[in-house]
């Protein structure tokens, strides 16, 4: 949304046309391609110019900027915790991004590589290579884009693509997109493609449109009202050829949506509504049901005070551009949790909720409150207080007439089956210029069996419920130098056990970081599993540049996703990692 | 302009849609070929403890039940949902890895990517050999269309006494082959009876399931043994004798040998050949 915000002001206030000499200086500027290729492939990062010897002035050819990230990873064997032997010792993986661009002119690529992969990520991802290209092209509302690319519909319900290397995530679209804004307030995209995979293309071409209509700034007289409104519909459609012996399988697999956000002063609705045509796939055991997604958000917000309430249904939601893809691959389209995002360690990584795209029915609100600054428990610069609630059921399930076709379910039933509860309170308190805490409590409750291995007909963990409490310390010793503690534990008499945590960082301005993290599985019933996970990290930063080096054990990790399982193995060893953007 | 493009976008997406009514599945193919066929080998990566598994093993069934005997089947079981349970445990502490399944998991990384998998005679699709097997069936129906380009014929002896097998490989190359091949020979054992773990089912754990055409061992070790040198030309023809001895745990009525041949650089199988030892 952010960005194509950002788009929809450069496509109306800072759309320059090209000058009249404006096409001999592109001519030059492609026959100087191969030099500049050479400069791009040296890390040349700066504004390049060249003489024109008849004028005597120089001539802008262009920016380039981009951004690298190098990491590496020095595996031991470590067999308390279960680390394989490593027969490479060292791993890594590496991109770099560079894009050059010139008025309105924009292009661009990627190279990656996976020499070889690390642990944890996708061993498809093998080798070294060039694994996104594009030009781009701007000029009075209408944009083009050649190559590989990234889009989202509304909320991405039927259509977003993204790239996430740090989890090893690249579903971009490769292919041709335009996108047009015939006058202000209404914008156009159409886009065909196939997705990334790997170093890849998916097997399935992937068409699909989205027209988006902002009354206010369609009608003249409503800009600057305290109505607001906006809406948007679009559609996508999904060819993958049909070559099953088995299986009468749709070639083209249509989904829609509709999306809608009013806005009223400090209120504020959102809502979109998606539906999928018959898409048999691995990911739903080959069923012939349609799908539907259902997002309501309601939010209002002033000055020290905020409230938001969301609901949401799925149904059979899981869109790809393979239909015999699993876990992260080929996802058309993005289903996003409507639970709070945690970020402390043992609420974000023991028991972190993820999207069930087969079937969840999901209710969240969240209430802030700024305690005023002066007052008995404000202080002298207020207290922050902020409770967050979230409740995950699955849908209704009942048997169909037919096996193919899945099963039956009522819109708006609920089903029994808890998935996922999360209701917590954040303090955070500034006590004086120098000291700021934040204390948190949350209580959770997990269906492992589903939510981790998607096992719905059986019991073997039931619902893993428990407790955390974080206390996260700030303490500026002096102008250059802070410390950050945090105190964490996740009390639980099912599963691992109890888990206690502590982080200590000291950031010495402005170049460098030190910090210990201890996660101990103090609760383990097998006392012998009652580890010590330590990891010290040390961090060096100058400017845009960043070197991190951390040593210490990882805990292993299972995901499953469509009915196929990844073991993440633990580690023991020193990763590096470099990164830089210009 | 807004009408327009909201026209534009109904009519082209409605277009974009396929919708199935049932019947929902083709008609099983009759199989009426004589002489040499070609025949796909379907390697299923699994382990004991991997609750979706069993659904791979299903979807060969579905296959088989198609194209019969042109299908051959290997069960692999390999990396973390393999690993044995330590001994003295209740359940899944018999260990089905064996060190020639460890070194294809090596070569194709089929642990590391999440289990179910695995290769329809290691054919690039979207560019990996390794599928998801709800992909097997169309790779299976692809690679049938062609001709064979050899002919793979196992003849076993076996001696109850000794409990060795001796077994002579014998190819005809049917098609010019460009590159260099190896020939692999691999002992399969069908129908174990052991825990696996199965989230279709409550329990999970099921102490009777029927672990079938289990792959048990090579008799020519891990990558195979060369099969001429360079390009393979129609006329051409090999005869290899390999022998191995039976682990006294494994039931000899229910063993096979698997033999197939391979392009050494792309790794993909040209033919495959089953046969049991005791017939």
């Amino acid at each position: 949304m952010r960005e194509s915000l950002k788009r929809r002001v450069k496509n109306t206030a800072n759309h320059q046309p090209p000058t009249a000499n404006y096409s001999p200086y592109l001519q030059k500027s492609f026959a100087l391609k191969k030099t500049l290729l050479s400069l791009l492939l040296l890390g040349a990062t700066t504004m390049l110019f060249a003489q024109q010897d008849t004028a005597k002035k120089s001539i802008d050819l262009g920016q380039i900027h981009g951004n690298f990230q190098f990491d590496f990873q020095y595996y031991n064997p470590d067999s308390l915790i279960g680390a394989p032997v490593v027969p490479e010792k060292i791993r890594s993986n590496g991109f770099l991004n560079l894009f050059y661009t010139r008025g309105n002119f924009t292009a661009g690529v990627r190279l990656e590589s996976y020499m070889p992969v690390l642990q944890g990520f996708d061993p498809r991802y093998k080798g070294i290579g060039i694994a996104n290209r594009f030009a781009s092209y701007e000029y009075q509302g209408l944009e083009i884009t050649a190559g590989n690319f990234y889009e989202q519909f509304g909320t991405g319900t039927v259509l977003r693509s993204y790239w996430e290397p740090n989890l090893g995530v690249d579903n971009s679209f490769d292919g041709i997109r335009v996108k047009f804004t015939p006058r202000a307030g209404i914008y156009t995209k159409v886009l065909i493609a196939r997705q990334r995979t790997f170093f890849d293309r998916s097997p399935g071409i992937v068409r699909a449109a989205d027209g988006e209509v902002n009354f206010n700034e369609l009608i003249s007289k409503w800009d600057g009202k305290k109505f607001k409104l906006t809406a948007g519909v679009s559609g996508v459609s999904i060819y993958q050829k049909d070559e099953d012996p088995i299986y009468i399988l749709p070639e083209n697999m249509a989904a829609f949506a509709g999306r809608i956000n009013i806005g009223y002063g400090k209120f504020n609705l959102y809502s979109e509504y998606s539906y999928k045509l018959n898409d048999p796939s691995a990911v739903n055991g080959y069923i012939y049901r349609p799908g539907q997604a259902l997002l309501i958000q309601a939010s209002y917000s002033q000055k020290g005070f905020g409230i938001l309430m969301g609901v949401k249904r799925l149904d059979n939601m899981d869109y790809r551009s393979d239909r015999t893809a699993t876990l992260t691959n080929l996802t058309t389209n993005f289903l996003p949790a409507l639970t709070k995002q945690h970020t402390y360690n043992l609420a974000a990584t023991i028991y972190p909720y993820g999207t069930q795209p087969n079937g969840e029915m999901a209710a969240q609100g969240e209430i802030s409150y700024k305690i005023k600054k002066g007052s008995k428990l404000g202080g002298k610069y207020g207290t922050d207080l902020s409770l967050n609630f979230s409740a995950v059921n699955d849908i209704e399930r009942t048997a169909a007439d037919n096996d193919t076709f899945g099963y039956r379910s009522d819109f708006l039933a609920v089903s029994k089956t808890r998935l996922f509860r999360d209701i917590n309170l954040e303090i955070n308190h500034k006590w004086n210029k120098n000291l700021k805490t934040n204390l948190m409590y949350m209580y959770f409750e997990y269906n492992k069996d589903i939510v981790q291995f998607q096992n719905y007909n059986a019991v073997v963990y039931g619902i893993v419920k428990g407790h955390i409490v974080v206390l996260d310390i700030n303490y500026k010793i002096s102008k250059k130098t802070a410390l950050h503690a945090e105190l964490q534990n996740l009390y639980t008499k099912q599963d691992f056990g109890s888990w206690a945590m502590a982080l200590v960082e000291l950031s010495v301005a402005p170049n460098w970081f030190f910090s210990v993290i201890d996660q101990y599985n103090y609760g383990n019933y097998d006392k012998n599993q009652r580890i010590h996970y330590v990891t010290g990290t040390v961090t060096y930063i100058r400017g845009p540049h960043r070197i991190m080096a951390t040593y210490g054990r990882q805990r292993a990790g299972i995901f499953c996703v469509g009915g196929v399982c990844r073991n993440v193995p633990a580690s023991n060893g020193l990763t590096v990692s470099v990164s830089t953007s210009f | 302009m807004k009408k327009l493009f909201s026209i534009l976008l109904v009519v082209a997406l409605f277009a974009g849609c396929d919708k199935i009514e049932g019947p929902y599945s083709e008609k099983p193919q009759g199989s009426n070929d004589t002489g040499a066929v070609r025949k796909v080998l379907i390697e299923d990566y699994t382990g004991q403890k991997c609750g979706n598994c069993p659904r791979a093993a299903e979807a060969i069934d579905a296959i088989k039940a198609i194209y019969g005997d042109k299908i051959v089947a290997m069960g692999i079981h390999v990396g973390f949902f393999a690993d044995p349970n330590p001994s003295g445990s209740a359940t899944f502490t018999y260990d089905f890895r064996t060190p020639v399944g460890n070194y294809w998991d090596n070569e194709f990384q089929n642990s590391g990517i999440g289990l179910p998998n695995g290769m329809v005679n290691r054919k690039v699709v979207n560019g990996n050999a390794v599928q998801s097997y709800s992909n097997w069936a169309t790779t299976v129906a692809q690679i049938l269309t062609a001709e064979p380009d050899a002919e793979i014929a196992v003849t076993n002896t076996y001696s109850a006494g000794t409990r060795q097998v001796n077994t002579t490989v014998d190819i005809d190359i049917l098609d010019d082959l460009p590159g260099n091949y190896m020939l692999c020979v691999y002992l399969t054992e069908d129908s174990i009876v052991n825990w696996q773990k199965d989230y279709a089912l409550n329990p999970n754990d099921i102490d009777t399931y029927v672990h079938r055409h289990v792959l048990r061992g090579s008799l020519n070790g891990n990558a195979g043994t060369a099969v001429g040198t360079g390009a393979l030309a129609p006329g051409n023809t090999f005869n290899q004798q390999f022998s191995m001895t039976l682990d006294p745990t494994w039931v000899a009525g229910h063993c096979a040998v698997v033999a197939f041949l391979y392009n050494t650089a792309t790794k993909e199988i040209v033919q495959v050949e089953e046969k049991k030892i005791i017939q």
